[in-house]
């Protein structure tokens, strides 16, 4: 007695959309090559796929959830995503340059003065310019201040009305790049409420 | 053109890393490319223009908590859609609905539909709406997924959280229960 091979009546729908791969893929070609039915089945399938395909698109509220959820989102507070390793590092550096300083303090000559350095960040870091401005600003002020110093809002304004400002084309990694622009734009804009850095990592 | 499957993940995948850092721009990317998709998958399965919103609105805030959690080992559709599926179980059960409730219909027994007049019907836009509409939710979101989306089972069953056996299960009964609502629909005419 013939023993019909079993149809692969399961994988039939994933070779119609083409995601079929490997011996899975080859088991139904070589199936179909010599099943009649199986290829009907196919060829329904292929048409059923065409007709879901062709069903007129579901209408999103696209652009009504698209406000709502940015407006949410800016409203949140900047978040900090550092990991508790990175915490860790800052945490370590910080006792190293506490201790140097004790020990530079104890060592070197009593009246000497140290400059604190602009801040630049680090392979992995992100520095960003963080900018409260008048509340009287307008739009077109706040738009020529960030042209000062070509830059990008990348979030804000919360509650506390602060901006957080991507520096476009600059190597942030130069602390005095990051002091320069910092400087200009506080030169520049009359609607400038005061200006600080932020390490994102 | 449009872009291949390769393009779209790694543009996505570069979306949802600048995501993590925080950007709100690469959030406007990402929400403009995966919206649709995402409102129509939870419509598929809450049938609920309202609930469907929220689920969107709750889903692209996901993203935005969790994007750093993205590890790239799936496509980034698979993983948003995966969110969407969570939520979507969260409000069935706020509904008094559970999932068990529909994976009874895995088990229901198919009588054989006739092959022609399905083929038939296959051929009318019109009578494969009807019948995709009259599907189980389960059943007609399995279909969108496999031919509307063209997910592949292992992604759908990552998605909806379910085995692969039962991914394949759920797409055979929708297919025939899909060939008796057509054939019915074609002999009744």
């Amino acid at each position: 007695m013939k023993i019909e091979p079993e149809h692969p009546e399961e994988l039939l729908p994933w070779y119609a959309n083409d995601t079929l791969t490997g011996e899975e893929m080859q088991k139904v070609e070589d199936h179909l090559r010599n099943c009649g039915q199986c290829r009907q089945e196919l060829a329904w399938l292929q048409q059923l796929r065409q007709q879901v395909k062709g069903l007129q698109p579901l209408e999103s509220p696209g652009e009504l959830v698209r406000a709502k959820l940015l407006r949410e989102v800016r409203s949140q507070p900047r978040r900090q995503r550092v990991q508790w390793w990175q915490a860790a590092l800052a945490a370590s550096l910080a006792v190293i340059v506490i201790q140097g300083a004790v020990i530079f303090r104890l060592s070197g000559p009593g009246n000497m003065q140290v400059a604190a350095a602009p801040i630049g960040s680090l392979p992995g870091q992100e520095a960003l310019v963080r900018i409260r401005f008048k509340p009287t600003a307008t739009e077109t002020q706040i738009r020529q201040a960030l042209r000062v110093i070509n830059g990008a809002v990348v979030d804000g304004p919360g509650d506390s009305g602060v901006y957080y400002v991507r520096l476009e084309g600059l190597d942030t990694t130069q602390p005095f790049e990051i002091q320069d622009a910092v400087q200009r734009l506080k030169t520049a804009s009359p609607v400038v409420l005061d200006v600080g850095t932020e390490l994102l990592s | 053109m449009t872009p291949g499957v390769g393009q779209e993940v790694e543009e996505a995948g570069a979306l949802l890393v600048r995501i993590a850092r925080g950007e709100i721009r690469a959030l406007e990317f990402f929400y403009d490319a995966y919206h649709a998709r995402v409102y129509s998958f939870a419509l598929k399965r809450l049938s609920n223009t309202a609930d469907a919103t929220e689920i969107l609105n709750e889903v692209m805030h996901e993203v935005w908590r969790s994007a750093s959690r993205f590890e790239g080992r799936s496509r980034p559709l698979t993983w948003v859609l995966g969110i969407a599926h969570h939520k979507v179980i969260d409000r069935l059960r706020q509904r008094g609905r559970t999932a068990h409730d529909e994976l009874d219909l895995d088990h229901v027994a198919d009588e054989s539909p006739g092959m022609a007049e399905a083929m038939t019907g296959a051929q009318d836009a019109d009578r494969v709406r009807r019948c995709v509409e009259r599907l189980p939710d389960i059943q007609r979101l399995m279909i969108h997924l496999a031919f509307f989306d063209d997910l592949s089972y292992p992604e759908i069953s990552e998605i909806a959280s379910v085995p692969v056996g039962t991914v394949k299960t759920r797409v055979f009964h929708a297919k025939q229960a899909l060939k008796r609502c057509l054939g019915s629909l074609m002999s009744g005419e």
